[in-house]
């Protein structure tokens, strides 16, 4: 079903789902975190979807999107100073001694 | 907390008909109680970081969030008798460090000047997509990508790498406060919708709105900096 040709938008404002208007891709970066949340009503989905099917740069948008997701899940993994760990593990072994 | 659980998780022991996730937390809570410093240093490593910035949320100096941390850390090993596991011990640390950062939050609060507050407007910025990458009214193709992205060379190499986890702290850092919380919990610390709602007093529908304009933000920042090399 992928065309051979980046389909121009004339195009694509002419290909309708069910007589619905075309998601644009204004409306579609609009609703990708919603789409990620799995949020969307399944009408909107399936437009949403066919979209993307057909928009390379949406597509784009969309793996650009997760990415940015990755990345800033990879904040998570910081080191403790060590000033701080001194500071734990003192404070767990006077709380040890006592306990 | 969820069955999410963070690939840096302790390993499990499961409690006979017990969930899994709780009977690693019990057996850990034994250990700690029996003072063994390798579990407490293994949970400092792994919790540490999550709650100074879990703190951070509520008390931007870090210094203050770092003390702030390290008095949770004795609530909770002062709580950890009490500790009955009808939460996830991760879920129950991290409770104690928002009780006590929101506290010391509120309490700087009020030697500060009230005009120094930035309120919950800055929520309301948009800072979505930039309107102008789209064509607009009066074209065949409104709506459509006139400046549509570009890819990112190297992206998942680039992208990963310690450099731009820089850009992504800063451009977090830049945020209004309540998209930066979001965002610092969902996608930073791997909390779910629902845990971020109850712990933020938002609605799902708030919360969806702040984490994409969020989001948006530290794409754009991310493309910046991938287009500046």
């Amino acid at each position: 079903m992928q065309p051979s040709i980046e389909p121009q938008p004339a195009d694509v404002a002419d290909a309708h789902l069910h007589g619905a208007p075309q998601l644009t891709c204004e409306k579609l970066v609009d609703a990708i975190t919603d789409y990620l949340e799995g949020a969307m009503a399944p009408d909107d989905l399936q437009r949403l979807e066919l979209h993307l099917s057909f928009c390379p740069p949406c597509q784009l948008y969309l793996d650009q999107m997760k990415l940015t997701i990755a990345a800033t899940g990879r904040l998570r993994a910081a080191d403790v100073s060590a000033e701080a760990e001194t500071v734990l593990m003192a404070l767990f072994r006077a709380w040890a001694a006592d306990a | 907390m969820s069955t999410g659980i963070a690939p840096d998780a302790p390993t499990t022991v499961i409690a006979p008909g017990g969930d899994p996730a709780l009977g690693g937390d019990i057996a850990l809570v034994h250990a700690l109680r029996r003072g063994d410093e390798a579990a407490f240093a293994d949970l400092v490593h792994q919790l540490h970081p999550s709650m100074v910035r879990l703190a951070q949320l509520f008390v931007r100096d870090r210094a203050t969030a770092e003390e702030v941390v390290q008095e949770a850390w004795v609530g909770v090993l002062q709580g950890l008798d009490g500790f009955e596991g009808r939460s996830a011990l991760r879920t129950w640390i991290f409770r104690i460090v928002a009780n006590k950062a929101r506290t010391r939050g509120r309490r700087e609060a009020r030697t500060v000047p009230f005009s120094a507050f930035a309120t919950e407007d800055g929520d309301d910025d948009g800072g979505s997509t930039d309107s102008d990458r789209f064509w607009g009214l009066g074209t065949s193709t409104v709506g459509y990508w006139q400046a549509p992205p570009e890819p990112w060379l190297d992206a998942e190499g680039r992208v990963l790498a310690a450099e731009a986890r820089d850009v992504v702290d800063a451009a977090i850092a830049a945020l209004p406060e309540r998209q930066r919380a979001v965002i610092t919990l969902r996608d930073v610390m791997g909390w779910d919708a629902d845990e971020v709602c109850n712990e933020l007093d938002i609605t799902a529908t708030n919360q969806r709105v702040l984490l994409h304009r969020a989001r948006t933000a530290v794409r754009h920042a991310l493309e910046a900096y991938l287009h500046a090399a």
